[in-house]
C-alpha cells in the first residue's frame, strides 16, 4: 500500500474536526462513544504525525522520498483577482515537532479526562469541544498562511472560551471564560491588523502565503520595494497576538483566571497547547521579525518583564492550580525571551519540555483534586502518604520545572540563559533570578501540600489517571536527551563556558534551600517574613492591581461613557430615525405594491400592456 | 437529412420515455400506480447517464443548425433533470391529491422537461417558440391540476390566459425579427443586426422577445401572474415554475442576446438593468405584506428574477458566469425551501404563514432546513445565495451601474426582512398545537442533500466555478 503524503498530512489535520463533528451529531447522549471518538480520532492524529516523522526521516537513496522536509498540500479556498487563500497542510521540520506535542500530550489528556470527567453530566459536550480545539490547534500548527492562522487562532479562542466556562452554572467559571475571550479579542485585533498591513504594503502580486513570504520578503526589502520604517509597526502589530494567546504582561490576566475550568482543560489549554500558539507563531514567521531588530528588543523585555512579574506572584498564591498557573506565565516569558533573542529553537525546546512537565504537573494537581476535592495548598498536607504515584508525577514534573540537572527542564533552561548571557546581560540576570524564584515557589507548594502534616486523607487516582501521568513524567526526564534542537536544525554544539550552568545550579539550590528552611523545617517563620514585607506582599496579593485598573477602565470609561454616548445615538437617531423611519418607509411601500395585485386578470392585462408600451417608447424615443 | 443521434440522444429518449410512461400509465392496475414515480426517476436518471455520455468540447449544430448543443446547453440540461427529480421527490407526499392522475401528472412532468431541455439548446426563433410551449402548455395543465380546488383552477385559467398574451407577443417579436432578417435562425439574425441598419421595427421585435421572455422568469412588468398562480397551483408545480421556468427563461434570454443580437448590447444591457431595478425592488417590497409563504415566495422569486437580470445586463462573458453560479445555487437553495413548504403544506394543511407560529418545536428539521434556506435566499454568508449575489454584484460593478448594484445591496436588506418575519414566527412564536411529525426517509436525504448543497456552495465555489468557467466560455 502507497501512502501519500498529502493524504497522511489532511489526516493530521481533519480527524479531530470528524470527530468534532461526529460527536455533535451522534454522540449527544451517548458518554462512551463520544470518549472513544474524539480519544480515536486524536490517536489517529498522533499516529499520522508519528508515521511522516518516520517516512521523513527514512533516507532513500534511488529514488527522491515522497516525504521530503518541507512538504506542503493545499486546496485554494477564495480565488478573486489578486486575493487567493488557500487553505492546506504545511509539514516542516517545526510543525512536524509541535504536532507531535499537541497530538501525543493531548491523546495523554483525553485519556486522563475519561476519569476526571467521569462523574459529569455534560461529558459530551467535553469531549466535542476538546476534539474541536485539537482541530484548531492543529489548524494553527499546520497553517500554510496568515488567513489559515488566524482561523485557528480565532476557533482556539473560541473553544478555550467553551472549556474554561464549561462549568457555566457557577458565575466564577462563566466570568473567567467571557474574560479569556475578551482580553484575547483585543490581542486579536492588534494581530489581525498586523496581518492586513503585511499584506497592504506588499507590492502588486500580494500574497498571504508563509513559504513564499519568506523568500520574497528579503528580498522585496533589499530592491526598497518595502520600505523598512514599516516593518517595526507591522512587528509590533503582530506581536499583539502572542501576547494575548501567550498570555504576556499586560495582557496576562485571563490566564489565572482559566483556571476556573476543568484540570485537564487546564493542562492542555492553558499549559501545553494553546498558550504556546504565540511562541510557535513566532516561530513560524520569524524570518519576518529577524530582519527588525527593534522589535526583538521589545519581545525580549516583553517575554523578560512577563517571566519575572509572574513568578513574583507565584510566591504568594496559595491555589495550587493558580501557581501552575504562574509558573506557565513565566516559563511563557521565558519562551518569548528567547525568541526575542533571536533564539527561535531554543524557544521552540522550552516550549517542547514545558509542554511535557508543566502538563504533568497540572495532571497531578487534577489528581490532587480529584482525590481530596480541595485546591488551597494550606489546607493540604502529606499527601506523599496518601498519593503515592500521584505525589511522585508531581515531583519528577515539579523538579523538571526547577530546572534540576539532569531533568529536561534544566537543558532547555539552560539554552535560553545561554543565549541571553551572549546578547541581553540584563535580562540574563532577570532570567536568573527568575529560575531561582521558581525553584522557591516550586518547593513551597511541593513542601506545604506534599509533604507536612496531612489534613484529612485523600485516595489515590484511578489507572486512567496515573498511565498519563506515568507517560508524561518519562518523557519529562528523557526530553533533553532526544536531539529536539538538532531536529530543529540547530547545528554546533554550544560551548558556553561552565559559568551559565553553574549558576543556574547555584540559584536553583538557593531557591530550593530557602523554601526547605521555610517550609519544611520552620527555620524562618512564613509569617513573620509576611509581616515584615507587608508591603510588597499586599501589593504582589492584588496582582500589581492591574485587574483594578482593567475594571475601572472598562466599567468607567468604557461603559459609562463611551457606551453610553453610543447606545444614545444608536437608541435615538439609528434606531429610532434610520431604522425604524426606514421600515415604516418599506412596509408602506409593500402595502401600496400591494394595490396592482387585484386578483382581476384584466389589470393583470392592462399592467402587461402598459408594461410593454412604456418598454417600446422608451427604447424607440429619438 | 440524418439525425446524428449522440447528440440529440437526450432529448430523444425524453421523448421516448414520454410514451412509455403513456403506456405505463395505460397497463398498469391501479394499485401499482404509486410506483409511478420511480418510473419518472428511472427516465431522468436514463437522461442524466446519456448526457453525461456526450463528454464533448465545442458547439455542435443539428437539425439545420436549429438546435445547438455544447458546453453550456449540457450544464444547464443537468440543472433542469435535477429540478426535476427534485419536484418528483415533493409529488411523493402530495401525490395523494392526484390520486388516479398520477400518471399524466408525470406525463406532464416529462413534456416540460423536454420542453427545458430544447430551450437550453435553441439556437433558431422557431426551437425556440417549440420549447417555450412545450414547456408552458404542460404547466398550464399542471397548474389546474387540482381540479376539486378553485384556487388551483383559477391559478391555471390565469397562467394561461396571461401566458397566451405573452406567446402572442413572443411571436409578433419574432415575425418582426424574421421580416427584418429574412431568417429566424439566430446567426442570420446576428448577422443582419451586425450589417445594420437597423430599423426601430427590428428593434421593437427584439423587446418584444424580450417581453414574452420575461414573462417566463417574472420580470416586472411581466410578471402580475406571478402571485395568484403561485398561491394556487400544487406546491411541486410551483417549485417546477419558480426553479426550472424561471431557469428556462433566463438560459434562453442568454442564447437570444448572447447569440442573436451581441451587437445591440448596448440597448439591451440599459433595458435589463432597467427592468432589473424595478424587478428587484416590486419583488422584495411586495413580499412584506404577504400571509401565505407561496404567495411570498413568489414575490421572493420575482425578486430573484432580479438580481438574474443584474448579471446579464452586464453584457459579458463574465456576467453569463455569475448568473450560472446564481441559478444553481438559487437550485438548492429555493427546492430546498420547496421541499420544506411541500410537507409543511401536507401536514398543516394550509400554506398561511400562522400555521408557521412554532414550527421548530414540531418539526426541527423542517424549521432548521427552512432557516437555512431561506438565509441562503436572503444572501447570507456563508451560504450559497451569498456568493450567488455577490458574483452578479461584483459584474453589475465591472459593466459601471453603481446604482444599480445599490439597489441590489437594499433589497438583500428588505428580503432578510420578511424572511426573518418567517423565521421569527418558526422559533419564537407559540405553536397552535403541540402534535410533532416528521419527514419521510426520502425528503430527508434529499433536503438534506439540499442544503449540503447551500452550505458546500457558500464555503467551496472553486469546483463549480471551474465547471462554469469550461462551460460557459464560447
Amino acid at each position: 500500500m502507497v501512502i501519500s503524503p498529502s493524504a497522511l498530512g489532511w489526516t493530521i489535520l481533519l480527524s479531530p474536526l470528524a470527530a468534532a463533528c461526529g460527536i455533535q451529531l451522534f454522540g449527544v447522549h451517548r458518554r462512551r462513544l463520544s470518549a472513544t471518538l474524539a480519544i480515536g480520532a486524536l490517536l489517529v492524529s498522533f499516529a499520522s504525525t508519528l508515521l511522516w516523522y518516520t517516512f521523513s526521516s527514512i533516507v532513500t537513496w534511488a529514488v527522491p522520498n515522497p516525504f521530503q522536509l518541507p512538504f506542503e498540500a493545499s486546496l485554494s479556498w477564495i480565488s478573486l483577482p489578486g486575493l487567493t487563500i488557500s487553505f492546506g497542510v504545511l509539514i516542516d521540520q517545526l510543525s512536524l515537532l509541535m504536532a507531535l506535542v499537541v497530538t501525543g500530550v493531548g491523546s495523554a489528556i483525553f485519556i486522563y479526562s475519561t476519569a476526571y470527567m467521569a462523574d459529569d453530566d455534560a461529558y459530551s459536550r467535553y469531549f466535542g469541544v476538546l476534539s474541536l480545539f485539537a482541530f484548531s490547534m492543529l489548524t494553527i500548527v499546520l497553517a500554510t498562511n496568515w488567513i489559515q492562522l488566524f482561523m485557528g487562532w480565532e476557533l482556539v479562542g473560541f473553544s478555550s472560551y467553551l472549556l474554561i466556562g464549561h462549568w457555566y452554572a457557577k458565575p466564577s467559571a462563566a466570568e473567567a471564560g467571557k474574560k479569556a475571550f475578551m482580553v484575547n479579542r483585543v490581542a486579536d485585533f492588534g494581530f489581525m491588523l498586523g496581518i492586513l498591513a503585511l499584506w497592504a504594503v506588499l507590492p502588486v502580486d500580494r500574497t498571504f502565503h508563509f513559504q513564499t513570504l519568506e523568500k520574497q520578503l528579503p528580498l522585496l526589502i533589499q530592491t526598497g520595494v518595502v520600505s523598512v520604517a514599516v516593518l517595526p509597526l507591522i512587528g509590533l502589530l503582530l506581536f499583539c497576538g502572542p501576547i494575548g494567546k501567550s498570555a504576556q504582561f499586560p495582557l496576562h490576566v485571563w490566564l489565572p483566571d482559566a483556571m476556573e475550568g476543568p484540570t485537564p482543560v487546564s493542562a492542555l489549554i492553558h499549559a501545553a497547547t494553546m498558550v504556546a500558539a504565540g511562541v510557535y507563531m513566532l516561530c513560524r514567521t520569524f524570518w519576518l521579525f529577524e530582519i527588525v531588530p527593534s522589535v526583538l528588543t521589545t519581545i525580549t523585555w516583553v517575554g523578560a518583564a512577563t517571566a519575572f512579574l509572574a513568578a513574583c506572584l507565584a510566591l504568594v498564591e496559595f491555589d495550587l492550580k493558580r501557581i501552575l498557573a504562574y509558573s506557565t506565565l513565566s516559563q511563557l516569558g521565558y519562551m518569548v525571551m528567547a525568541l526575542g533573542l533571536g533564539g527561535a529553537v531554543a524557544g521552540m525546546y522550552h516550549l517542547t519540555t514545558h509542554a511535557f512537565f508543566k502538563a504533568l504537573l497540572f495532571l497531578a494537581a487534577g489528581s490532587v483534586i480529584h482525590g481530596t476535592h480541595e485546591q488551597d495548598i494550606r489546607k493540604l498536607g502529606g499527601l506523599w502518604h496518601s498519593m503515592r504515584w500521584t505525589s511522585l508525577a508531581f515531583l519528577v514534573g515539579g523538579l523538571a520545572l526547577c530546572g534540576f540537572p539532569g531533568l529536561s527542564g534544566f537543558f532547555s533552561k539552560d539554552e535560553i540563559l545561554v543565549l541571553a548571557y551572549g546578547h541581553n546581560a540584563p535580562a540574563f540576570w532577570l532570567a536568573l533570578v527568575t529560575a531561582g524564584m521558581t525553584a522557591f515557589y516550586t518547593a513551597r507548594a511541593w513542601f506545604i501540600a506534599f509533604t507536612g502534616k496531612a489534613h484529612g486523607h485523600g485516595h489515590e487516582s484511578p489507572p486512567a489517571m496515573l498511565i498519563p501521568l506515568g507517560v508524561l513524567a518519562f518523557l519529562s526526564i528523557i526530553a533533553g536527551y532526544i536531539g529536539i534542537p538538532h531536529f530543529l536544525g540547530q547545528h554546533g554544539e554550544h560551548h558556553a563556558a561552565w559559568l551559565v550552568p553553574g549558576l543556574s545550579i547555584a540559584v536553583v539550590a538557593v531557591g530550593l534551600l530557602l523554601a526547605w528552611l521555610i517550609y519544611s523545617r520552620g527555620t524562618v517563620s512564613a509569617q513573620q517574613l509576611v509581616q515584615a514585607l507587608a508591603l510588597p506582599y499586599s501589593f504582589l496579593q492584588r496582582r500589581y492591581y492591574i485587574d483594578e485598573i482593567y475594571m475601572w477602565y472598562v466599567e468607567t470609561v468604557q461603559q459609562r461613557w463611551i457606551a453610553g454616548a453610543c447606545a444614545w445615538v444608536e437608541r435615538v437617531i439609528i434606531i429610532g430615525f434610520l431604522v425604524n423611519g426606514t421600515a415604516r418607509l418599506t412596509r408602506r411601500a409593500g402595502h401600496i405594491l400591494r394595490l396592482w395585485q387585484t386578483g382581476r386578470v384584466q389589470t393583470y392585462v392592462l399592467g402587461f400592456l402598459l408594461g410593454i408600451v412604456s418598454l417600446l417608447t422608451l427604447a424607440l424615443r429619438r | 437529412m440524418t439525425i446524428p443521434l449522440p447528440w440529440l440522444s437526450v432529448e430523444l429518449f425524453a421523448c421516448a420515455w414520454i410514451l412509455v410512461l403513456l403506456a405505463a400509465d395505460l397497463l398498469l392496475p391501479e394499485a401499482r400506480k404509486a410506483s409511478l414515480w420511480l418510473w419518472t426517476l428511472a427516465g431522468l436518471g436514463i437522461c442524466a447517464i446519456l448526457l453525461a455520455g456526450q463528454a464533448i468540447a465545442g458547439g455542435h449544430h443539428l437539425i439545420q443548425q436549429m438546435f445547438l448543443v455544447d458546453p453550456f446547453s449540457r450544464f444547464f440540461k443537468a440543472l433542469f433533470l435535477g429540478t426535476a427529480a427534485v419536484v418528483v421527490v415533493m409529488t411523493r407526499p402530495f401525490g395523494r391529491h392526484l390520486a388516479g392522475r398520477l400518471g399524466a401528472f408525470y406525463l406532464l412532468l416529462f413534456t416540460a422537461v423536454l420542453g427545458m431541455l430544447v430551450l437550453a439548446s435553441v439556437h433558431d426563433l422557431l426551437m425556440l417558440f417549440l420549447g417555450l410551449e412545450l414547456l408552458t402548455f404542460s404547466l398550464y395543465i399542471m397548474a389546474a391540476y387540482l381540479r376539486t380546488e378553485a384556487r388551483s383552477i383559477e391559478a391555471g385559467m390565469k397562467y394561461l390566459i396571461l401566458g397566451s398574451l405573452s406567446s402572442g407577443f413572443l411571436v409578433y417579436g419574432m415575425a418582426l425579427l424574421y421580416g427584418f432578417a429574412g431568417s429566424t435562425h439566430f446567426e442570420a439574425i446576428r448577422h443582419a443586426f451586425e450589417v445594420g441598419p437597423v430599423p426601430p421595427i427590428a428593434v421593437a421585435g427584439l423587446l418584444l422577445v424580450m417581453a414574452g421572455l420575461g414573462f417566463k422568469i417574472a420580470a416586472v412588468p411581466f410578471h402580475l401572474w406571478v402571485p395568484d398562480v403561485y398561491e394556487g397551483a400544487p406546491t411541486p408545480v410551483v417549485a417546477l415554475l419558480s426553479v426550472g421556468s424561471k431557469t428556462a427563461g433566463v438560459v434562453a434570454l442568454t442564447r437570444l442576446l448572447f447569440g442573436a443580437a451581441p451587437t445591440m448590447a448596448g440597448l439591451w444591457t440599459n433595458v435589463l438593468a432597467g427592468l432589473s431595478a424595478a424587478t428587484m425592488l416590486y419583488g422584495n417590497l411586495g413580499a412584506i405584506p404577504q400571509t401565505n409563504i407561496k404567495r411570498l415566495l413568489g414575490y421572493s422569486s420575482i425578486g430573484h428574477a432580479g438580481y438574474l437580470l443584474m448579471g446579464l445586463s452586464a453584457g459579458s462573458q463574465s456576467g453569463v458566469e455569475a448568473v450560472s453560479f446564481y441559478l444553481v445555487a438559487y437550485f438548492v437553495s429555493n427546492l430546498a425551501v420547496f421541499l420544506a413548504v411541500t410537507w409543511a403544506g401536507e401536514q398543516l394543511g394550509s400554506d398561511e404563514l400562522e400555521q408557521y407560529n412554532g414550527l421548530s418545536k414540531r418539526s426541527p428539521f423542517l424549521a432548521a432546513a427552512l432557516f437555512i434556506g431561506f438565509l441562503s435566499l436572503a444572501g447570507v454568508p456563508p451560504l450559497a445565495g451569498f456568493v450567488g449575489k455577490l458574483f452578479v454584484m461584483l459584474r453589475a460593478v465591472e459593466s459601471g451601474r453603481l446604482w444599480l448594484v445599490a439597489i441590489g445591496a437594499v433589497n438583500v436588506a428588505i428580503s432578510l426582512y420578511y424572511y426573518l418575519m418567517v423565521i421569527k414566527r418558526m422559533y419564537l412564536d407559540a405553536p397552535p398545537t403541540s402534535t410533532t411529525f416528521r419527514l419521510d426517509r426520502l425528503a430527508t436525504v434529499t433536503l438534506s442533500l439540499l442544503l449540503l448543497g447551500v452550505l458546500w456552495l457558500g464555503i467551496v465555489q472553486e469546483p463549480l466555478v471551474r465547471q462554469i468557467l469550461v462551460s460557459v466560455r464560447p
